[in-house]
């Protein structure tokens, strides 16, 4: 950040550390990532294909 | 005998289509109207904007797939329901002007059983003076052919900067009411990936123009997310992202005009500005496609079957009240028109009874209103439980419970590439439940065990695996039925 971002709206963003960045490029590191996001998904996919109980028309 | 015509071949339509085919064998008729000859795996159009991507690689010829699994499959353009038939063909019916004709040719008709309109958006490029790629001044993403163009200015602007020139690119929502913010979102970032790629990043000035409230709020009314031991609102993600490739923002914006190297713009806030751009890629409005409906008598019917968008009406509840009484409820979950029984509506072609994201109006009273999305996932979901309702009636009797989705509690999910290479590039992946807010059921209006975001490769590599598998589904490839919507 610059002096001149001051008060600008990039002063108030979070910004992510140098540890942060190597983890997310890190191929082991994201292989185990891809594994728990296609989990997260297919949580998701089941729980829309799921609708709650409702009244039938 | 039943027949099932169904209107459009997206997403939503191209689902009902094929799972209708699997359900109920050949002993049925599906027919397929759509004035395109292709499908197109529209999310990764973002990769072809950008030119990592072919044409070919998002996009495959409808009919000799249909051929194959026996849908029929008339390319033409859907224009006048008539859900209770004329006197000369008593039937309903729908009349489409097939790809071809004359202008004045006389319309072909098609009498069906069941109705699903699929028609997808009318990409409303006329609601903003010097918007879009034809006749316009700037870009689209919107279809394959769309996305090849932007490519096209796009590298002829990387070009300019190897030469030495600085140039200023301007992505986003071309007016105040337009959807899939997710999409410019996505877009931004591989313009902004490329750049880098191309070694021209410091003769770039990047500028995303979004009719959001916040970023990160994607028509959603964004979203929250546990990080790092707090709740966070999405808007941190969001903004971390674009501090972090140094990508500008201007937010609560309606486009108001768009010339040949300039765009016109008013906030919220009450700012009115002009932006000069080297090359713009500007999202339009939707509106329906614009069909008609006319009754036995002659009438029109429109109103009755159509929202004033020119969206279909389904069993959503469309009374108008204030934002605070919105609510989970009003969304739909059967997709029936509520006059005509036997017509449903899947995809972007319903009409919400409601944004999302609270409305606002800039001083002059122009709204600026992100309309929720409904493609990908929810469109897939909708197109298969009205095949399924319709299978049911169909095979067990008119009177047979419809199969049941509420849009109010799908689940969605995002994946914002940023690059294309495999070891290169990362991307933002969303996962958020319920699709509207329930504040009831959830403090934050969302379950935050289903609701999460990352960064990294691994989202790079959901990317490619759900342009391959989606295109393989879609295509009816063995096994294609067990991959879900």
């Amino acid at each position: 950040m610059k002096p001149s971002d001051l008060n600008g709206p990039t002063s108030y963003a979070t910004v992510p550390t140098p540890l942060t960045r190597f983890w997310r490029t890190f191929a082991p590191y994201q292989f185990l990532r891809f594994l728990v996001i296609n989990v997260k998904m297919l949580r998701l996919i089941f729980k829309s294909h799921t609708p709650p109980p409702g009244k039938q028309p | 005998m039943a027949k099932t015509v169904i209107l459009g071949a997206g997403i939503a339509g191209h689902t009902a289509a094929t799972l209708l085919r699997k359900k109920l064998g050949r002993g049925h008729e599906v027919v397929v109207i759509s004035p395109d000859a292709e499908w197109n795996w529209i999310p990764s159009n973002i990769w072809v904007g950008v030119g990592s991507m072919e044409r070919r690689d998002v996009v495959f010829p409808l009919a000799p797939l249909y051929a194959r699994i026996g849908v029929e499959f008339r390319q033409g353009r859907a224009t006048v329901i008539r859900p209770e038939g004329t006197d000369a063909l008593p039937g309903p019916h729908v009349e489409y002007a097939p790809a071809g004709a004359a202008p004045d040719a006389a319309p072909a008709r098609e009498t069906y059983d069941y109705l699903i309109n699929a028609t997808g958006p009318k990409l409303n490029f006329g609601a903003t003076p010097g918007l879009g790629p034809h006749g316009g001044h700037s870009w689209s993403v919107c279809t394959a052919d769309h996305a090849v163009e932007a490519a096209r200015a796009f590298k002829e602007s990387i070009e300019r900067m190897k030469r030495g020139e600085k140039q200023t690119l301007v992505v986003g929502m071309g007016h105040g009411t337009c959807t899939c913010e997710g999409a410019a979102f996505e877009y931004v970032f591989n313009v902004e990936h490329e750049l880098r790629r191309h070694g021209v990043r410091d003769r770039a000035r990047v500028i995303f123009l979004t009719n959001e409230n916040e970023l990160g709020d994607f028509g959603m009314g964004g979203l929250h997310l546990k990080r790092g031991g707090y709740v966070t609102p999405s808007r941190l993600f969001a903004e971390s992202l674009f501090v972090e490739r140094g990508v500008e923002w201007i937010s609560r914006a309606h486009v108001q005009q768009v010339n040949p190297d300039s765009l016109a713009y008013e906030t919220v806030e009450g700012l009115e500005r002009e932006l000069a751009f080297d090359f713009a890629m500007l999202l339009p409005p939707f509106r329906g496609v614009g069909l008609a409906a006319i009754n036995r008598a002659g009438a029109d019917i429109a109103p009755q079957l159509f929202a004033p968008n020119g969206f279909m009406r389904v069993d959503a509840d469309y009374t108008e009240r204030p934002f605070e009484e919105w609510s989970p409820r009003d969304w739909p979950a059967t997709y029936q028109n509520p006059t005509y029984a036997n017509v449903f509506a899947a995809g972007i072609a319903f009409a919400p009874p409601h944004a999302v994201s609270r409305p606002m109006r800039t001083p002059k009273g122009t709204l600026v209103a992100p309309a929720v999305p409904r493609t990908g996932m929810t469109a897939g979901i909708m197109g298969r439980t009205v095949a399924f309702s319709i299978a049911d009636r169909i095979q067990h009797g008119g009177e047979s419970p419809l199969h049941r989705a509420p849009f109010a509690t799908m689940g969605a999910a995002c994946v914002a590439s940023a690059g294309k290479g495999l070891l290169s590039g990362t991307a933002a992946t969303i996962t958020l439940y319920p699709l509207v807010p329930d504040y009831e059921r959830y403090e934050f209006g969302r379950d935050l065990a289903y609701t999460t975001g990352e960064i990294g490769l691994a989202g790079h590599w959901l990317k490619h695996l759900l342009h391959h598998m989606f295109i393989y589904k879609a295509k009816c490839k063995p096994f294609w039925s067990l991959i879900p919507e």
